[in-house]
């Protein structure tokens, strides 16, 4: 298996070309979907690790509690990817108008693109860390990662953005709120 | 004699500096100085370290090459060969590393200036003046750690502002300002759905 940051790399370097070829107005749909997921995705994560726990502990029959996390980390890239596909099909929150054109618009559309892909995988990778790669199919574990890969840990969306800078609320919700102001005063 | 120089006095010296570049020159400008800013950090990272032995080489050839027009080869190439190394120390590759990232940002910054056209409204220059800030950033937080090593008739408290500089909210509050300036100019530029606009 490649190395986790290669992986990742090669997501959003894909993620890249297709808001190159999507252009900016689609992908910053995107984008306003996908950070505002993230958003309640911090919010509700300590509610949702207490619930696993109680619904495991109920039906430990079905399910062993030793399982928890694995559960959990197939939940959270089932949501991240399900929330991306639905954004990415048809033109659900695209914004309205006409693309930028030439290189800005080429330029533009790749920035946001390679942006959206730091979010999608930024966020499958902060979860499968958060949980220590609980999901042996992919054979990532903590101890395999590279010095590089450690480093870039601290860079993931959800640890990065979710930082409390104004009001003790993160960026997050900050930058959630400005996508959503555009869309409509768009 | 020496100052003392506070190191948010400094870095906010450098962000008025490059936002009042970033304010004339307008945002489709700045953007791609950004991305330039960007490509000039990974390949002096990345290229440099393994330039060091080429640039050796390559000095002594260029001085075996002036020798040898005034005393035979085999004495030029001796005295070339007896040259001490242009690259010795990581502090050496660290200046050359500089000096490869600031080529390559002029080069951008000039290209920008002649192949894209000046802000044509307020909204475009604003926007230009907050991505000037982020270019500011950037180098800052690229060329500071080289230059302020050692201290000079100035005093600037170097490791404070590396710490000002890698600190990751400051960093996120600069992508965050990078992404509102996307957004920003994305919209700015792209046509509106509305008529009346």
């Amino acid at each position: 298996m490649a190395p986790i940051e290669v992986f990742f790399g090669l997501i959003v370097f894909v993620f890249s070309l297709i808001g190159l070829a999507r252009g900016f107005l689609k992908e910053l749909g995107v984008t306003t979907v996908m950070m505002c997921l993230l958003f309640f995705l911090s919010l509700f994560e300590p509610h949702l690790d207490k619930g696993m726990v109680k619904v495991l502990s109920a039906n430990t029959q079905f399910v062993p509690l030793d399982r928890k996390d694995e559960l959990e980390c197939w939940l959270f890239v089932f949501v991240i990817v399900s929330a991306a596909f639905v954004s990415y099909q048809g033109e659900t929150l695209a914004f309205g108008g006409e693309p930028p054109r030439g290189s800005q618009g080429v330029l533009l559309g790749l920035l946001t693109g390679l942006l959206n892909g730091y979010l999608i995988a930024g966020a499958i990778w902060y979860y499968m860390d958060k949980l220590n790669y609980p999901i042996a199919a992919l054979g990532f574990s903590s101890d395999k990662l590279s010095g590089f890969a450690r480093g870039l840990i601290e860079f993931l969306p959800t640890n990065f953005l979710g930082q409390p800078i104004l009001f003790g609320q993160s960026l997050l919700l900050y930058l959630s709120g400005l996508l959503i102001m555009a869309r409509v005063i768009r | 004699m020496s100052w003392n120089v506070d190191q948010y006095a400094l870095i906010g010296i450098t962000l008025l500096l490059f936002g009042f570049l970033g304010f004339r020159r307008g945002a489709n400008r700045e953007l791609r100085s950004m991305v330039g800013i960007g490509l000039a950090m990974l390949l002096a990272r990345v290229l440099v370290p393994n330039l060091g032995k080429q640039i050796n080489v390559l000095h002594k050839l260029g001085r075996f090459a002036l020798a040898v027009v005034d005393s035979d080869p085999s004495n030029a190439w001796q005295e070339a060969q007896l040259l001490p190394d242009l690259i010795q120390t990581p502090e050496d590759l660290q200046f050359v590393s500089l000096l490869v990232f600031l080529g390559i940002i002029l080069l951008c910054y000039l290209w920008a200036q002649s192949r894209i056209a000046a802000p044509s409204c307020l909204s475009l220059k604003m926007l230009g003046a907050v991505a000037g800030g982020i270019n500011g950033f950037l180098v800052a937080y690229y060329v500071f750690p080289i230059l302020l090593k050692s201290e000079a008739v100035i005093r600037v408290p170097g490791g404070e502002i590396n710490a000002a500089l890698g600190n990751s909210r400051t960093m996120a509050l600069a992508a965050v300002f990078a992404v509102v300036v996307l957004i920003g100019l994305g919209l700015k530029a792209s046509r509106s759905p509305n008529p009346r606009d």
